[in-house]
């Protein structure tokens, strides 16, 4: 008499669904078969044991053996046509060259720094008023910043604006980036 | 005038084409030299050597594989049909239509023979097998230990 499936049963048989469909379409019922007599004449412990690494074998080696075979046909198959073989290739290796320079040129562009270390650039931040937090740093904040070399080991300021020059002549607006 | 073939000519080109395939299939088998296959695996010996006497099922060749070896070989499902795929790649062995009565059959089984020169192949490894127990008996190392 046959014994009630279990859980365990199951398990064992969806591993046979690792195995390619070619294979299992030739041998997948037999080995149902095989496991359930199996199964019924060892006991589930025994079966286990033998049948799961024994399964996951087969399955690695049927796959290598499908991936074989097709990559002997494509061979076969370009050999016998080289001239589409041989456009083909060229598209892929265009299409390969082309994305690489673009690559190259956004990155050098846009995603890389000027700077050689820039993670040991910083901007310097104040509280200004009405508590907004500004990069507008005071002269004279700035200057303390310059005496104290040990937090920073060189600081730089940039400013800009429109501002009225005066001195010799008539008055001038001067926008300034510095 | 075009001639259109009936399906009775068809089923006749399909069958003569497939008579074709199987004779030259069996003329490779038969034109090949059995001591290209060899040595076989320990696994596949015992398997074409379970099918030797008679034809079986898969759960049937692993039993008589273990009866054989007095259980010192025993194959697992996963192992046996790799090995099945491969006898039948070499034409060493095929499937038999033969079947038990139904009440003492599973309808799922496969049942496998061995092929001409898959006994010649047998044969040929078991020639092979004996001669390196010769080789082996006649060293002295186990002329002492009385094998």
């Amino acid at each position: 008499m046959r014994s009630r499936r279990t859980l365990g049963d199951i398990i064992l048989k969806s591993l046979l669904r690792l195995l390619p469909a070619e294979f299992r379409g030739d041998f997948g019922r037999a080995m149902e078969a095989d496991l359930d007599e199996r199964r019924d004449h060892k006991g589930r412990s025994g079966t286990w044991r033998r049948e799961v690494p024994a399964l996951l074998a087969l399955a690695v080696r049927e796959h290598a053996s499908v991936l074989r075979d097709d990559i002997r046909y494509a061979i076969r198959l370009m050999a016998r046509t080289p001239a589409v073989t041989a456009l083909a290739v060229a598209t892929l290796a265009m299409g390969t060259g082309a994305s690489v320079a673009m690559f190259t040129v956004i990155d050098a562009v846009m995603l890389r720094s000027p700077f050689v270390e820039p993670e040991r650039i910083a901007i310097v931040l104040v509280n200004g008023s009405e508590g907004r937090i500004t990069a507008g740093v005071p002269a004279e904040q700035y200057h303390a910043l310059v005496a104290e070399p040990r937090t920073l080991s060189s600081v730089a300021a940039l400013g800009g604006g429109s501002h009225l020059l005066t001195g010799s002549g008539e008055p001038r607006r001067q926008t300034l980036n510095v | 005038m075009r001639a259109v073939a009936t399906s009775e000519q068809s089923l006749a080109i399909y069958i003569a084409s497939q008579y074709s395939v199987l004779r030259t299939m069996t003329t490779n088998a038969e034109a090949r030299n059995p001591s290209d296959l060899l040595p076989l695996t320990p696994a596949m010996f015992h398997v074409l050597l379970a099918l030797a006497d008679e034809e079986r099922h898969g759960y049937a060749i692993i039993k008589e594989v273990a009866a054989q070896t007095s259980g010192a070989v025993t194959i697992a499902t996963g192992t046996l049909y790799g090995i099945i795929k491969r006898l039948l790649a070499e034409g060493l062995a095929m499937e038999s239509k033969r079947r038990r009565p139904a009440a003492s059959d599973d309808e799922r089984r496969i049942y496998y023979r061995l092929t001409p020169f898959g006994r010649r192949v047998l044969a040929a490894e078991t020639k092979r097998l004996e001669a390196a127990v010769r080789a082996a008996r006649a060293t002295r190392m186990l002329r002492k230990a009385d094998v």
